[in-house]
């Protein structure tokens, strides 16, 4: 988790990921950003998220991130 | 049956009537019965095309389910992670052919429906060029809202081969999704699951805030196309129907005047639909989240016809930005930063050509697509230059006054975009737009040429008068739930507004002869 922290901390500087639970429905990260996201995650923990995992549901906190690397590894 | 319609109310008021009239359990049995029946008054002869795509989509997801039940009872079994990888792919593999055929078959009736004079017109142009000879050009027929309920049809089979949802096993409960009579002609375009959860199987009961509340949308949504929309399309056909005749402001002024027109033209319908569906329980998908005021263009996108938008992000955006292809050219070794580029770029540029088609068969929507491309684009490009250029400009990005210019200059670039949106063909907005700036042709602005464009001096500012009060009320929605205030009011209140808004429909709205009732802008599409 504090690995995954500190990935999205390389993309989104200004972002608390630690507190933020509504990242996507708050409109702080869009699908640009999402997209992002996916890149740097696939980079760091080497996995592939397929589509069945790119919803919002699994990028609204790191939480929810980090629950989809788990099942993904 | 248009939405606008005496008949389409009337039919309303009777399958509402019925509705809540029958038993609960029945109710369903009423709402299929009212979609044939719609569907019906619009032509039989579109009733197989919708019947095959929805056929189709609902054993193709049926088969994937059962695909994945399969799945779920193999996995049981395995003892190792590399039995389960196994069953995983061999089980995956089924469900990819069966999406195929079911994607298959509901593509190939759009694009045989609503490209086939477009293809071959191109084909023949190409094969002239040639030497070769003509192939005989014929327009198939193209069924009532073919272009919105195939994309629902194709996010339903997308999202069970994703396993975002469970298959639907009642051909009934399906059915009553994709031929839903509020949204099958013009959107908006709805998920199988968000409706699905609104239909519960005890049925719906009788909500009479609920009714009430959504006839007023209904109501606003009439007064959107019927007092402003129509009163402004007389103006805007005069000029862009005769545009040869034209030059300079006129032509600016007609090219903003539909930028108005069909914001009102499609929100109305979409707030008809809306009120009409809310009044049999079900909450359709947001369309609409006043895109006049966007600061830029992608926010603009994000505010107009959301569910469209929504369904390019999810179905094509994201497959294209995480697929092979973009990965590979991505970690291009020789340029990072390129590889970076294009990754960010591409995809935005298959959504926006995609875009551009599935509005209409024809090269200006397919310029219109890129248009935006380019600017959303260019907006990503330019990101970091734009940012720092305005630090060293010292431009106080948050100030009114800044908003204000960002608000107009996305307005602009929408009005430049829609020349491409209403002329037929790419030569003929070209042509708009020199005529458009060969110069400002004050002659055909002066008061009493102005007057002569359909509009008489009257209409002409009771329709300015109509777009101040359409800015009013989307400026008060950006701020309030304005229906829920007026639940608070007391009855009387409440009452005379309804009934203002009554007789403005009645009294206001352009029912005159040679009046087109059917045509709503989108329902082409």
């Amino acid at each position: 988790m504090d690995e995954l922290l500190k990935v999205l901390k390389e993309v989104y500087p200004d972002v608390d990921f630690a507190s933020e639970d509504n990242l996507i429905d708050d409109g702080i990260i869009d699908s640009v950003g999402m997209v992002k996201i996916i890149s740097v995650i696939e980079d760091r923990f080497d996995i592939s998220v397929t589509m069945e995992y790119i919803q919002p549901s699994y990028f609204q906190s790191a939480e929810t991130m980090w629950e989809m690397i788990e099942e993904l590894m | 049956m248009s939405y606008q319609s005496a008949s389409f109310m009337i039919f309303t008021a009777v399958s509402l009537l019925l509705f809540y009239v029958v038993p609960r359990h029945k109710q369903k049995y009423v709402l299929l019965s009212a979609n044939i029946l719609f569907y019906c008054f619009s032509g039989l002869k579109y009733l197989p095309f919708i019947a095959v795509t929805l056929l189709a989509t609902f054993f193709a997801g049926k088969a994937m389910g059962a695909v994945y039940e399969k799945e779920k009872e193999l996995l049981k079994l395995c003892q190792t992670p590399a039995e389960k990888k196994e069953v995983r792919a061999g089980c995956k593999k089924k469900a990819r052919g069966i999406l195929i055929i079911g994607l298959a078959v509901s593509i190939a009736l759009l694009v045989v429906c609503k490209y086939t004079g477009f293809i071959l017109t191109n084909v023949n142009s190409l094969m002239s060029r040639f030497g070769l000879g003509e192939i005989t050009v014929f327009k198939m027929i193209l069924p009532l809202g073919i272009s919105f309920y195939t994309f629902m049809a194709i996010s339903y089979v997308l999202d069970i081969y994703w396993k975002r949802y469970s298959a639907e096993k009642s051909l009934l409960n399906y059915a009553l999704f994709l031929t839903y009579f509020p949204h099958v002609v013009q959107g908006p375009i709805d998920r199988y699951n968000k409706i699905k959860a609104q239909m519960p199987e005890e049925g719906i009961s009788f909500d009479s805030v609920a009714v009430s509340k959504g006839a007023q949308l209904a109501l606003w949504g009439l007064f959107k196309k019927l007092v402003i929309a129509d009163r402004l399309g007389i103006f805007v056909n005069e000029i862009y129907g005769n545009y040869t005749e034209y030059e300079g402001l006129i032509i600016i002024i007609a090219t903003v005047l539909y930028s108005v027109q069909i914001y009102a033209d499609f929100s109305g319908c979409i707030d008809i639909v809306s009120g009409v569906s809310e009044m049999f329980g079900i909450k359709l998908a947001k369309n609409f989240d006043h895109p006049y005021f966007s600061k830029t263009m992608p926010e603009f996108w994000r505010r107009w016809h959301i569910s469209l938008g929504e369904w390019f992000k999810d179905y094509i955006f994201y497959p294209v930005s995480v697929s092979k292809l973009v990965k590979k050219v991505k970690k291009n070794p020789k340029s990072k930063k390129a590889g970076e580029m294009f990754a960010s770029c591409f995809p935005a540029f298959v959504v926006w050509v995609i875009t551009g088609i599935w509005h209409g068969a024809s090269w200006g929507f397919v310029a219109w697509g890129m248009f935006h491309a380019a600017l959303i684009i260019s907006g990503t490009v330019f990101a970091d230059f734009n940012s720092a250029l305005n630090s060293r400009l010292r431009i106080d990005t948050e100030s009114f006054s800044w908003k204000l210019w960002q608000m107009t200059r996305t307005f602009i670039l929408c009005c430049i975009g829609r020349v491409f949106f209403i002329t037929n063909g790419l030569s003929e907005a070209f042509a708009i737009f020199a005529r458009a700036f060969s110069g400002l042709h004050f002659e055909y602005i002066a008061e009493d040429a102005l007057y002569d464009y359909g509009l008489d001096k009257d209409n002409f500012f009771f329709a300015l008068f109509t777009i101040f009060v359409l800015w009013a009320v989307d400026m008060l929605q950006e701020r309030m739930k304005i229906r829920e205030a007026l639940e608070k009011q007391n009855i009387i209140f409440r009452w005379t507004v309804i009934f203002l808004g009554i007789f403005a429909v009645i009294i206001f709205g352009i029912y005159g002869p040679g009046f087109d009732q059917s045509s709503f802008i989108y329902e082409q599409f």
